[in-house]
């Protein structure tokens, strides 16, 4: 039974040590929510916040948030890449007030505090009072009240409001630099954004990204339609806190991929959905999950950021950046259109999972009730195969140690017992 | 009135009309006719304004370009697909007809789609214009291409039938 004692949120969790267990009221807590802001979100972790051929001539700028933080990205005037916090720096109100654009000097609407697209303040009416009265005092120093900024890597954009955070490369391990680094490897097109609300906490989505049980159960549209290769091959890198998922397909003697005629109950009536070309070696699925809420896909020719925002315990909004590359040509722009169909809101595949995860959030009530994840036993290691839960263990596993939540061996053999 | 103002008339009658059997299609759950109101090789697109407003080619919430994908949406919405029960209810506007070249109108009409969720409880879904191009051949007309364009770029939960 979890016992929750309101008073302190880090502890009395009685969390299982194999994160075999998850008590549902992590996904409605107040207290736990703003927690996470401070441990996670602006804490030690590195966030997907864009990507950086978004913002190509000096003065771009792009926004998003980072956890519920509001801040912008943009490109300053030595084609230097930053992010900063998008709260003036004297009473909080937005400097910037659009998604997007150019302005290499914004000012706050409030008391015109003018900054520049770098986040540097530049001027401050009445800093020397008028006629001799009022004003600043004379120590008043404009470069002690720029806006709030944050660490940055460029290319695909990551950025961290911490600086004991690792460098990037350390925090993401190998597998995941060199997976993104393989995606990046020519210059980005974006090809158009999404947003999307979904009623239930943030580590639902989290787990539902990683969850790799699920695909075949809910997802019926892909099986159905014939639209599953069962000669690919599976791996599952699970690199606690992150998750790295990858199907490839077979290749045959001379490396010439295979692809099995699509089998199904039902027939595609237009097969263009189904059509794909080969671009990514021979993988086919590569999901990258990122601690805490970052995800970077590619299904088949479907290139996507997912940048999660937190709005409170029981909502979250996704924004979608979806991509290709500066030389698709348009038959490639087409297939990749085509695709989309399975993705977003409105995708055979996608409006599922925003479906059963409103389901689970409406359905908890604080009653001390837990999630069950057993599946592939209780250990978090890689497999060459999907039938497992290690990814969402993983998840738990970096989640309490970051937040300093306090598991215990023997609430798992109380339990078990 | 001379015959001139009467066929525009006329032109802007049979748009709305088809405008009217297109949401009543889906309001009323005969989604096997929504296909039907296209030409064979008819394009139904759901473009959010952001995307349209920046000129970027990708990022549709549907991409259907022929009437096969807007049936195998209803097959998989009959027969696959895991949702709640929910009704649209779709409110057009009148019809501004932009161009008539041939048998071919350009149209643009206002919509508003109110969703009501299982439990009865109602929300606007969707604000936004159509962007019609509609043939009328033997006295029958059918849309070349719709695209949607949802001033709601933004959208809660999931859009599971057309808007
Ligand atoms: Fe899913």
């Amino acid at each position: 039974m979890n016992q929750m004692i309101a008073n302190d949120t880090s502890t009395n969790w009685n969390w299982r040590s194999d994160f075999t267990r998850v008590p549902y009221e992590v996904y409605v807590d107040q207290q736990l929510f703003d927690l996470e802001q401070e441990k996670l979100f602006r804490g030690p972790c590195w966030h997907l916040i864009g990507l950086e051929c978004e913002i190509r001539e000096p003065g771009d700028f792009e926004t998003t948030y980072i956890g519920t933080t509001p801040i912008v990205y943009s490109r300053g005037p030595d084609a230097d890449v930053h992010a900063f916090v998008n709260r003036c720096a004297h009473r909080g109100a937005r400097v910037i007030r659009e998604l997007r654009g150019n302005n290499p000097n914004p000012s706050c609407p409030y008391h015109n505090w003018r900054y520049d697209i770098t986040g540097n303040l530049v001027s401050v009416p009445m800093q020397k009072g008028l006629k001799g009265k009022g004003g600043y005092s004379e120590d008043f120093s404009k470069d002690c009240h720029g806006l709030q900024r944050l660490r940055i890597h460029a290319g695909v954009l990551f950025a961290t409001f911490s600086e004991e955070a690792p460098t990037l490369r350390e925090y993401l391990g190998e597998p995941i630099w060199e997976r993104i680094a393989m995606i990046g490897s020519k210059p980005l097109r974006v090809t158009g954004y999404q947003r999307q609300t979904v009623q239930c906490n943030w580590k639902l989505f989290v787990e539902n990204n990683r969850d790799t049980y699920h695909g075949p159960q809910l997802h019926s549209f892909v099986p159905n339609f014939g639209l599953v290769n069962p000669t690919e091959r599976a791996q599952v890198d699970v690199e606690p806190p992150h998750a790295l998922l990858t199907s490839r397909l077979p290749t045959d003697e001379e490396g010439v991929a295979k692809i099995p005629a699509p089998r199904g109950r039902f027939e595609l009536e237009d097969t263009g959905l189904s059509q794909s070309i080969n671009e990514l070696e021979d993988i086919q699925v590569s999901v990258v999950s990122i601690f805490p809420s970052s995800l970077f896909t590619c299904i088949r020719n479907v290139r996507s950021c997912r940048r999660l925002i937190p709005k409170d315990p029981n909502t979250m909004e996704i924004e979608y950046i979806w991509f290709g590359y500066e030389d698709d040509d348009e038959e490639m722009r087409e297939v990749r259109r085509k695709q989309n169909n399975i993705l977003g809101p409105a995708g055979y595949v996608a409006m599922e999972d925003a479906e059963v995860l409103e389901m689970i959030q409406n359905g908890i009530s604080r009653d001390g009730a837990e999630g069950f994840i057993e599946l592939g036993g209780n250990g978090t290691e890689s497999t060459d195969h999907f039938n497992t839960e290690a990814t969402v263990r993983g998840f738990w596993k970096g989640y309490c140690e970051l937040m300093g939540i306090e598991t215990s061996a023997e609430a798992a053999t109380e339990e078990a017992g | 009135m001379n015959a001139a103002v009467e066929k525009f008339a006329d032109l802007e009658r049979v748009v709305s009309r088809l405008n009217l059997r297109y949401g009543m299609s889906i309001d009323e759950d005969r989604l096997e006719d929504w296909p039907e109101l296209f030409v064979e090789n008819g394009r139904y697109i759901i473009d959010p304004r952001e995307n349209r407003d920046l000129g970027l080619d990708g990022g549709y919430w549907m991409y259907y370009t022929s009437r096969g994908m807007m049936r195998d949406r209803v097959t998989a919405l009959r027969h696959v697909n895991v949702f709640n029960k929910h009704y649209y209810r779709h409110l057009s506007s009148e019809t501004f007809i932009e161009s008539v070249e041939g048998d071919v109108i350009a149209s643009r009409s206002n919509y508003l789609v109110v969703e009501t969720n299982w439990e009865g409880k109602s929300q606007l879904l969707s604000a936004g214009v159509y962007h019609d191009k509609i043939s009328i051949k033997d006295g029958e007309a059918r849309f070349l291409e719709k695209v949607v364009v949802p001033d709601s770029f933004h959208t809660r939960t999931a859009i599971i039938s057309p808007l």
